[in-house]
């Protein structure tokens, strides 16, 4: 039996660029997300409605949503943070359900967990940097006492190694036991893990992504208020 | 003791962290629980604190199963 390793399997194209299974698949779920953006855009915009039907009234709802769910945790300093938040959250889950299509998705692949956190991370310097100056943010690590200064540097730092471990070791737990249970029942695979799958890749991947999604804007929510 | 008979006992050792969160989520849930209990009409807003507070208390486990994994899969021949 064939374990998944940490370090996804490399196939060379074009004859010289190496690339990896989850970055693939990465670019496959980037493309078909573009595909739709550019549909929606130039398509079913200008027919859309003053009252909503269909694909208006669901597209409506989630971009309603998003637009709740940033204003709850940030107020109205968090509005053009949701477009941040909803790209996020689509990318996530969708790529998280290419594990229905038997692909590797690509939270499993260390690199991906640490760019997105990265990511988050410099938006918070950057929020934190536009709303109250280096000085006032390289102040606020003293409060409310000067001697904790070093507590709050280092719990600032472990921000995106929390962030990608937690996201990295939910998804490779889920990909290491639905392997397991394909190889185990071999032929006889009917059934028991499509019922497994239900919450490894569909709740597993909700949960992680509204957990990412929230902790993103309670660490922005932190830096600015 | 040979060396892949210590990694293993090493990865068992790392996933005892599991025990902590098992008892911080199993709280954390109770304690939704109670509140729900006492005000019924708030029990969305709830459920989306009690979900937060589980996955947080779940990423210490995790950290242990990812060194488990490191060294499984890294410390081999």
């Amino acid at each position: 039996m064939e374990f998944p390793g940490v370090i996804p399997v490399k196939v060379t194209i074009f004859g010289g660029l190496v690339i990896s299974e989850t970055f693939f698949v990465a670019v496959c779920v980037t493309i078909g997300i573009t595909i739709f953006a550019l549909v929606v855009r130039f398509i079913l915009l200008p027919r859309f409605k003053p009252v909503p039907t269909g694909v208006q009234n669901a597209l409506e709802m989630i971009v309603s949503l998003i637009d709740r769910f940033t204003n709850s945790i940030m107020g109205e300093k968090g509005k053009k943070l949701a477009a941040y938040v909803l790209t996020l959250g689509m990318f996530l889950a969708i790529s998280g359900m290419m594990d229905l299509f038997g692909l590797r998705i690509p939270a499993t692949d260390l690199n991906f967990t640490v760019a997105i956190a990265l990511i988050t991370f410099v938006m918070i310097f950057v929020f934190g940097i536009r709303y109250k100056g280096v000085k006032g943010l390289v102040k606020g690590y003293a409060e409310p006492m000067a001697f904790i200064a070093p507590f709050r540097i280092i719990s600032d730092v472990i921000i995106p190694v929390s962030l990608s471990f937690r996201l990295f070791g939910n998804m490779f737990a889920g990909l290491v036991v639905m392997h397991i249970v394909y190889n185990a029942m071999g032929v006889f695979a009917v059934g028991i893990p499509a019922a497994l799958s239900i919450y490894f890749t569909l709740f597993d991947v909700g949960i992680q992504t509204f957990v990412f999604l929230m902790l993103t804007l309670s660490y922005i929510q932190e830096k600015v208020e | 003791m040979t060396d892949v008979g210590l990694i293993a006992i090493g990865a068992g050792i790392a996933v005892m962290t599991g025990l902590g969160a098992g008892i911080g989520i199993g709280i954390a849930a109770g304690k939704a629980c109670e509140a729900v209990a006492r005000q019924p009409e708030v029990s969305g807003k709830i459920n989306q604190v009690m979900l937060l507070g589980m996955a947080l208390a779940e990423s210490t486990a995790i950290y242990g199963f990812v060194v488990a994994i490191i060294l499984l899969f890294t410390y081999g021949h």
